[in-house]
């Protein structure tokens, strides 16, 4: 150690010349700790088995949500629930404020599920798994994953994404060979899914904004007393439905992504009603009307 | 020299600005310096009020035992809270550092008084507009603001005027050292503090044009000028502002470090050189680990994701552990000269009832925490588990509260006295304050780190999700609050000892009062 100086005066002249060996020691050593840290992480990228994804593209966010619809209608199941036999990858859209599809995977077996958000950043986190990924739009993460254990996960939102941000919450669920295998026989038995037909007959048809604005392509409507059907197209990236409350009614037609149709239906006497859109957060952002019944 | 005739008419002294002796340090403190110095502190001090109440609102209300914040109060606070303690409150004491180390400690006036006061008001204007907007509702967007979430045009402009004050602050603290060397009242080495806050300076400087370049746009797509921002380029910018200015902290927590052992125990480190190649080694390391950032993120290969993130990352490790050392070892040196004996004597040859004392022994236990936290998160495959959880949190309050907001008050414990010359106010109860408050963050970190290890996300109004959740989820954030709920009250007690030293504190000139010795 060479003479400690006042750190709020002017050193003496020569003390750029002065470097003692204990502090040389303690450099080397830490310089050591740095390589050895080092060393241990690189090893894991190779010889890990918990790393981050490698896979990330750009993607055109409309042709995205078209393409995870496509793939949620070829393979759902009577559940609702989006059955991914292995050896296909997964697609998975984020929005404001859920995920969709709900995903069935097969258990000890390799899976690349892509993630994208429709609209600001996400955070894809498995509960309990310790699995945390970055969402962006307009960015398409490929996570390839090999689920180990059959069971029910939650699926959270860990980056903040707007004032419904703690609701957004979905499911994984994993599930045995056999149980798999059984779903998909059905499945190809059943066609594909039947929801998100045409307009029902005799319909008041509207539209949610082509643009992903959440906005209706109306806000007020008009009806006659008795059963009100309501059939909206979703040309959005974003999923969405049509509900209607009011007056004790509260009806909810089934929430549908790019391309599909959500149709509620309700016998309403004479009086002034709601129409809305039930995905969290697209309400409160204007996505609702008043549908007027004489 | 012909250098020193060579002025610039505008380096001249304009008017002879008043001027007094310090009793406690025999250095020439010019009024309009000790006026900027202060303002600035002051400023600070409040906007530190502001963001430990907001974050002693949303840390209780994150206890699942209370949730009492809706979501929007919840993240309007929680936006309030990182802009006013992660962003005014270190800038403006930062910026009271450059002032005085620039002047006062050269025994030099400032390059321009009316360049300071200009930076000083516009750093306020554009502090209050952000503010405002926050509390209006309309930019209840974090402080990071990632697009295309998107805040009223006013908070981005805010910002923008904030750093624009900054930037003026820099130039004047630069133009400053130049003016004092120019006139000869320096001509050795800086000392060690103006050094290290002349690398923060330029890692400030650094970190306001990345800002910039992200904020200029996001103030476009705000007002419907640009369509679209890509968030990953933004992320990108932004974390060259937010990032760099956490070694600005980082580095002005350092230079505080070096002012309590000079004030309290007439130490300084043990190497002049040691020390500044430290300094240095933060500009070198400090840019590029903004790519820890993007180790989770669907953008950049892996290997520039591990160069940037996580080598860069433990490299940073090197000068904060060198700079621990010097200011302990140079402390151990100063009392073993005058006597201390023993491997520990040294120890007992400190006054552990110095508010001194407790904030250096604060800070540089929880820092240490805190740059190892760093290092395991900024680990490739570690940041995987903890991105986005409370785990983040815990390091971030390690680092910016735990290490520089203990050492910034330690610091202003003994600055704020000398520019005003009167005693602090409180006398003891700023020990009880530095030791309540370590304490407190101490739990609160614990509660923290324990929930980011399960995996509980951070930056949420609540974490329930209609139950069925892991065992600790409540468990860990009911003992974060518990930490919450002493060092809000603590910090708020450093808030009242601050300004009742300014409207109350006993006027005097005798250095021991001004300035108690930190050893026996």
């Amino acid at each position: 150690m060479s003479a400690s100086e006042s750190p709020i005066a002017s050193p003496a002249p020569g003390w750029a010349k002065r470097f003692p060996r204990d502090e040389k020691l303690f450099v080397v050593l830490v310089l050591v700790s740095v390589a050895v840290m080092t060393a241990f992480s690189v090893g894991w990228l190779f010889w890990g088995s918990q790393n981050v994804p490698t896979r990330a593209e750009i993607v055109d966010q409309k042709a995205y949500a078209a393409q995870v619809n496509e793939f949620a209608k070829r393979y759902r199941a009577d559940d609702g629930k989006v059955w991914v036999p292995p050896g296909t990858d997964a697609y998975m859209l984020a929005f404001r404020f859920g995920w969709t599809p709900e995903l069935v995977l097969q258990e000890d077996t390799k899976y690349t599920i892509w993630i994208s958000s429709a609209d600001v950043l996400h955070g894809f986190s498995i509960v309990g798994q310790n699995l945390n990924l970055q969402i962006a739009p307009k960015h398409g993460f490929g996570a390839t994953i090999t689920p180990t254990e059959s069971g029910r996960y939650r699926i959270i939102c860990n980056e903040y994404c707007g004032l419904d941000h703690q609701k957004m919450t979905s499911f994984l669920t994993v599930v045995p060979a056999s149980e798999m295998a059984a779903t998909q026989e059905t499945i190809a038995a059943g066609g594909s899914d039947t929801s998100g037909g045409g307009a029902a007959a005799g319909a008041i048809e509207i539209s949610a904004d082509e643009a992903n604005a959440l906005r209706f392509n109306v806000t007020e409507l008009s009806a006659e007393a008795g059963t009100v059907t309501i059939s909206m197209a979703n040309p959005s990236a974003l999923p969405h439905n049509v509900a209607i409350k009011g007056n004790g009614v509260d009806e909810k037609g089934e929430i549908v992504g790019s391309g599909g149709t959500s149709t509620v239906s309700a016998d309403l006497a004479a009086g002034t009603y709601t129409f809305y859109c039930s995905v969290p957060g697209h309400e409160q952002g204007g996505m609702t009307g008043t549908l007027t019944v004489t | 020299m012909a250098v020193v005739e060579q002025i610039p008419q505008i380096l001249r002294p304009a008017h002879e600005e008043t001027s007094r002796m310090c009793p406690a340090t025999g250095l020439r403190v010019y009024a309009g310096a000790q006026a900027l110095t202060l303002a600035n502190a002051v400023a600070a001090v409040l906007a530190l009020a502001l963001g430990g109440l907001f974050g002693g609102l949303i840390g209780l209300s994150r206890s699942p035992a209370l949730e009492f914040l809706g979501p929007s109060t919840y993240y309007a606070s929680l936006t309030a809270h990182g802009v006013a303690a992660l962003v005014l409150w270190p800038v403006f004491f930062e910026v009271a550092a450059m002032v005085f180390t620039s002047t006062i400690l050269l025994n030099a006036r400032a390059y321009s008084v009316a360049l300071g006061w200009a930076s000083f008001a516009l750093m306020v204007v554009g502090a209050l507009v952000t503010f405002v907007s926050i509390m209006s509702g309309e930019a209840t967007v974090m402080f990071t603001a990632y697009p295309p979430l998107v805040a009223t045009p006013a908070f981005y402009v805010g910002y923008l005027v904030f750093a624009v004050g900054t930037l003026l602050a820099i130039v004047n603290f630069a133009l400053s050292i130049v003016k004092a060397r120019v006139e000869g009242v320096i001509t050795g080495s800086l000392p060690v503090i103006t050094y290290g806050v002349a690398c923060a300076a330029i890692l400030a400087l650094l970190s306001i044009l990345s800002g910039l370049v992200a904020l200029v746009p996001a103030l476009f797509y705000s007002l419907g000028w640009i369509e679209g921002l890509d968030p990953i380029v933004y992320r990108g910018w932004f974390w060259g502002l937010g990032h760099t200015l956490q070694y600005v902290n980082v580095v002005a927590m350092v230079v505080a470090w070096y002012g309590i052992i000079a004030l309290a125990y007439r130490a300084g480190p043990v190497n002049q050189k040691f020390t500044r190649i430290a300094f240095i080694l933060y500009l070198v390391i400090a840019l590029p680990v903004l790519g820890h950032h993007f180790l989770v993120d669907p953008s950049l290969g892996t290997g520039v994701k591990f160069v940037g993130g996580t080598f860069m990352g433990f490299a940073l490790g090197i000068p904060s552990l060198m700079h621990g050392l010097a200011v302990m070892g140079g402390v151990e040196y100063g009392l073993r000269r005058e006597g201390a004996t023993g491997l520990f004597g040294w120890l007992k040859r400190l006054d552990w009832t110095s508010y001194g004392t407790a904030a250096l022994a604060g800070s540089l236990l929880i820092f240490a925490v805190g740059g190892w936290s760093g290092t395991v998160e900024t680990t490739l495959p570690l940041n995987l588990v903890n991105h986005n959880t409370m785990g983040v949190p815990a390091h971030l309050h390690s680092t910016v509260v735990g290490g520089m907001t203990i050492a910034f008050m330690g610091f202003a414990y003994y600055l704020v006295p000398l520019l005003t010359t009167r005693r602090l106010w409180g006398g003891k109860l700023a020990t009880v304050q530095a030791y309540a408050y370590t304490a407190g963050l101490t739990i609160m970190i614990a509660g923290q780190t324990w929930a980011g290890i399960l995996g509980v996300p951070r930056r949420t109004q609540s974490a329930s999700y209609g139950g069925d959740l892991p065992t600790g989820w409540d468990a860990s954030m009911n003992l974060n609050a518990i930490g919450v709920a002493i060092a809000a009250p603590a910090g708020a007690l450093f808030v009242v000892i601050m300004v009742m030293t300014i409207v109350a504190g006993k006027k005097t000139s005798v250095a021991e009062e001004l300035v108690p010795s930190g050893t026996h």
